[in-house]
């Protein structure tokens, strides 16, 4: 790998006592201890106990009056700080270990400086006063705060400044009276200190946090960001971390926003939260709501990404026991977009109870209580109720699987529908379902240029029945067909949700082959399936009437170190025609090096064909140069949907970024239509001190943009 | 204590040989000087009584030899090495090879420990060569059993 | 041409009872881990015993990543990046942390948000069977 820019010297861990060893242990030259309590060290004296280390050249110690004073080049070092002085004492009565005319490294985190006076405490943390504070190291420094006092408290992430003078190259370029920055090399929550940042979308916009810890379970981070062009959005983020809950509130509220067509406060709110009741009850929370439908596209948001379609909002209880699962779901969502209204469940309750039948098999009983309804007047409420009894018999070795799986469908509903509605006002279903799946697993080993590499075959079958009755009647709530690629083929439903359950007579062909290097990584996996269907669906797609399924492939072959190819394909059954394909081919000889070439290709989505290429380069140009440019092309439209740039420099303590992109712009026009070919361009420059809070370079540019930004889902669904 | 002083050394062993004309004595196996609190124990002791009753001085060698007593304070000093030399009108006791002496609750260590039993001062000294250093340990102080140990200020750091 | 049928044992010898269990209590892929372990025969300990190997699941995370847009520039293909972190401690030896990613393509439709809130749910808990999978098959080179 190359050479690291910025050597930061080894911070050397203090050999300090085992945690439970209460004592004081004082090694010197000389020692005269008078009456038991005053006691005089001198010559190369070396303090330890469990929290600290310190050395000087003299050292007192008064046993009754807890006092502790050194003098003589002093070195303190603990888990935290490491400081030089000429003048230490301990403060017995507040506890406070206080050095004088300082020097400081923070050995959890590159930053360092002088510092009048240090006062070190277990309860209150450290204290720094009159002092520099920079990340840069011995010699360059770039960039130096100069503060009247930083507190760095324990457990929080954030050190706090007072009377905060910023220097760059030795000029004040800026005054801030209150001023805190993350302290650990942990991104907080994509929390960038603070953000410069110039883009045509709100002019230029900083950002500066102010951390403020409650309690030691919960802290409120206050972040006013200032726009040039919409004006003062505060973003405030709220967290509490108890035994029993835990959870985030995030509200962010933008008063007037100068550039909005309507004159009303905009805002956002979030909450994720998680309970453990007792035992075995859980209580969790998604909700996330926005005031309009181009929040997110007009002020970027932290959480959501401008394409999203909608959101969710969802209140969850759960109970969990060794054989029984019980799941009960308020479902909402806010739609984004002039969507139609989405059922949504206000309830949903899911029953799971599963328990051995014998020595070998396992008798299972899903069920589910819903009731559907939805604020477009046009869909009408109604009532689910669904029992699926089980038997299955998992078999299972070194070299094979076998399940066999026989159970009972059985639904009920109730439907809001007028009498002369084509859906029955009450109806039901009774469907049978067999299942056998078996797979069996060979291997061998190749000798392949002088390495030995393990080759596996293993072929799977599927036999799926189920019994077809008309469903016409029933109403569509929360179901649509399943995307059916390698992986859905062995599924045994071709429906998402209940309200359509297609009756099948097929059997399913699989093949997968492996190849792993010793240390048993895959080198290469290749996978190809179809399903043969013994008896047309009924409900099977509609154009669709070949013996068959699409042919479904997947490839992924780590070629040698540097390439690698993923690759997927189906092909329909009658024509041979292509209905999803998609291909990406890596070039990546290291952490900062990167091509990649995408292409994907879908028939039919949503009535839309897409045939869209993308390619992606990331190079260092110089040193300290990184580059990365993403280049995504829509053939069918013949457009590019994202051109996007970033050249970043990164000095050992600062960084600066500059990013140009234009895509296409799905801002929402007043009736909530997007038009489908206007574009959207801006050019951002954002500058950052390295080491608080900072992020490698490389990879965060490549997580900009639209097509590389990574967004986490609230799982515990 | 100062009880101590004033009560007669009694010296017991195994064997004893009596030098009269250089009036020194040596007492060997398992000897035990006892004055008092004061107790000396040593494989070895030679008792140089030259200057005369009341300012003899003793000299024990064992592997260790061990040397104990009760202060003023009532608190006990427990010390041993390869050699101690009790001065009884100096009331000074000095330590030498490996010495460790110990008082209520800390410890000290080094190659050489002289202790001044009436001013109470110990001065603790590494080898010339300074490969052995002088170790101290301080024990946090003990609370008295009677009030409760969490609002009592522990030392926080040295 | 060579192939017979696979020998090694599903998890080494070390791993005839073990303890399994995840930080966050009921977690979802705990849930799956332990009804796959019921098929096997290995005794799934109620405690942590020193003599045994004990298996940490962290919580696991899920993020997704965009694929293709449709003529709107709102997203028509995500990918879901599944990811899953987890410790073993063999007795008396140094823990070890294991972590993978496993990928699936979800195709995201706004008028039938619901029913892809489930089609969600099914590609979730198969990765969550797939990951037990990749985890005995970890678990199986450690011998």
């Amino acid at each position: 790998a190359e050479a690291p820019l910025c050597p930061v010297p080894p911070v050397s861990e203090p050999e300090l006592l085992a945690g439970d060893n209460p004592n004081i242990v004082v090694t010197a030259d000389k020692a005269q201890i008078n009456q038991d309590t005053l006691a005089f060290f001198s010559g190369n004296v070396d303090i330890q106990s469990r929290d600290a280390q310190i050395h000087a050249q003299q050292a007192t110690y008064n046993k009754r009056e807890q006092f502790l004073g050194a003098t003589g080049d002093i070195r303190y070092r603990d888990r935290q700080i490491e400081v030089t002085s000429d003048d230490l004492f301990l403060d017995a009565d507040s506890g406070r270990l206080n050095l004088r005319q300082t020097q400081y490294r923070l050995s959890a985190y590159p930053g360092r400086g002088a510092a009048g006076s240090i006062g070190i405490n277990q309860r209150e943390g450290i204290v720094l006063d009159d002092v520099t504070f920079t990340t840069c190291p011995a010699g360059q420094e770039d960039w130096a705060l100069k503060a009247g006092s930083l507190e760095l408290s324990p457990g929080k992430i954030w050190g706090e400044a007072k009377h905060t003078r910023l220097y760059i190259a030795d000029v004040p370029v800026l005054y801030l009276p209150y001023f805190s920055f993350p302290v650990t090399d942990r991104r907080q929550s994509g929390l960038l200190f603070p953000k410069f940042t110039s883009s045509d979308r709100v002019g230029l916009s900083y950002e500066q946090p102010y951390y403020w810890n409650i309690a030691p379970n919960m802290d409120l981070t206050l972040s006013p960001r200032v726009m040039t062009d919409r004006g003062v959005q505060l973003k405030t983020e709220f967290r509490y971390l108890s035994r029993k809950h835990q959870g985030q509130l995030n509200l962010e509220y933008l008063d007037n926003d100068r550039r909005f067509e309507l004159n009303e406060a905009r805002y956002a709110y979030r909450l994720s939260h998680l309970s453990q009741l007792s035992e075995n009850w859980l209580f969790s929370a998604d909700i996330n709501d926005i005031s309009d439908d181009n929040y997110i596209v007009d002020l970027g948001s932290d959480f959501y990404s401008r394409a999203d379609t909608h959101l969710y909002q969802t209140l969850k209880l759960d109970y969990f026991s060794e054989t029984l699962s019980l799941n009960m779901q308020l479902r909402d969502f806010e739609i984004i977009g002039d969507h139609p209204e989405s059922y949504r469940t206000l309830p949903e309750i899911k029953l799971n109870y599963q328990v051995p039948f014998g020595s070998v098999a396992h008798f299972g009983l899903h069920s589910e209580l819903a009731y559907f309804d939805s604020p477009d007047p046009g869909k009408h409420a109604a009532s689910r109720f669904h029992i699926a009894p089980t038997l299955s018999l998992p078999l299972s070795n070194e070299w094979g699987e076998l399940l066999g799986e026989v159970s009972v469908l059985h639904t009920r509903y109730h439907q809001d529908v007028a009498a002369d509605s084509t859906l029955a006002k009450n109806t039901s279903r009774t469907l049978g379902k067999a299942r056998l799946y078996g797979a069996i697993n060979f291997e061998r080993t190749l000798n392949f240029s002088g390495q030995s590499l393990t080759q596996t075959l293993e072929p799977k079958m599927q036999y799926l029945y189920t019994s077809y009755e008309d469903q016409s009647e029933i109403g569509l709530y929360d179901t649509n067909r399943l995307l059916n690629d390698y992986d859905g083929l062995f599924r045994g439903q071709s429906f998402a949700g209940l309200d359509r359950i297609s009756d099948a007579n097929h059997l399913t062909v699989g093949l997968t082959s492996r190849l792993m290097d010793e240390s048993e990584s895959e080198l290469l996996r290749a996978s190809i399936g179809q399903i043969f269907y013994l008896q047309t669906p009924e409900m099977g797609n509609a154009q669709q009437n070949s013996d068959r399924s699409a042919l479904a492939g997947e490839l992924d072959w780590r070629i040698n170190n540097h390439w690698s190819l993923q690759t997927e394909l189906q092909l329909g059954a009658e024509d041979q025609a292509m209905e999803r394909s998609s291909m990406s081919l890596n070039y990546q000889p290291s952490a900062s090096k990167l091509l990649q070439a995408t292409y994907r290709y879908v028939e039919n989505i949503g009535n839309e064909e897409i045939e869209q290429a993308g390619f992606t380069v990331a190079w260092p140009l110089a040193k300290r140069w990184q580059w990365v440019a993403r280049w995504y092309h829509d053939l069918t439209q013949h457009r590019s949907i994202e051109t996007y740039t970033g050249l970043q420099y990164d000095s050992c303590c600062w960084s600066i970024r500059l990013v140009a992109q234009r895509y296409l712009s799905n801002r929402f026009d007043a009736l909530g239509h997007q038009n489908t070919n206007e574009f959207e361009s801006g050019i951002s420059l954002q500058f950052e001190f390295k080491g608080m809070g900072s992020s490698d370079s490389a990879r965060s540019l490549l997580d900009e943009g639209l097509f590389g930004y990574r967004q986490p889902y609230f799982v515990n669904q | 204590t100062e009880g101590d002083f004033q009560q007669p050394i009694q010296v017991s062993s195994g064997s004893q040989f009596v030098d009269g004309k250089n009036k020194t004595s040596v007492f060997k196996d398992n000897v035990r000087i006892e004055q008092g609190s004061l107790l000396i124990q040593a494989d070895e002791v030679e008792v140089i009584a030259s200057e005369g009753k009341g300012k003899e001085v003793f000299i024990a060698t064992g592997n260790p030899t061990t040397y104990s007593q009760l202060m003023e304070d009532g608190s006990r000093i427990s010390a041993s090495a390869q050699r101690i030399q009790y001065r009884v009108n100096g009331r000074q006791i000095a330590l030498e090879g490996q010495a460790q002496f110990q008082q209520d609750n800390s410890m000290v260590k080094g190659d050489r420990i002289i202790f001044d039993m009436d001013a109470e001062q110990l001065l603790a000294e590494g080898s010339k060569q300074g490969e052995e250093r002088v170790t101290t340990v301080f024990q946090p102080e003990e609370k008295a059993a009677g009030n409760d140990n969490q609002n009592q200020k522990e030392p926080q750091e040295p | 041409c060579g192939f017979k049928l696979r020998e090694t044992p599903l998890l080494g010898a070390s791993f005839e009872q073990f303890y399994v269990h995840s930080t966050q209590p009921h977690a979802p892929l705990y849930r799956a881990f332990y009804q796959r372990l019921q098929q096997l025969p290995y005794q799934l300990l109620e405690q942590p015993e020193v003599t045994e190997p004990v298996i940490t699941l962290y919580p696991e995370r899920l993020d997704r990543r965009l694929l293709s847009l449709f003529s709107t520039g709102q997203v028509a293909e995500y990918e879901l990046v599944y990811q899953v972190r987890y410790r073993v401690t063999l007795p008396n030896t140094e823990p070890q942390e294991f972590e993978f990613e496993l990928r699936r393509e979800y195709q995201d439709d706004p008028n039938a948000v619901l029913a892809k809130s489930r089609e969600m749910q099914i590609i979730l808990s198969e990765m969550r069977d797939k990951a037990s999978e990749r985890i005995l098959r970890q678990l199986s080179k450690l011998g």
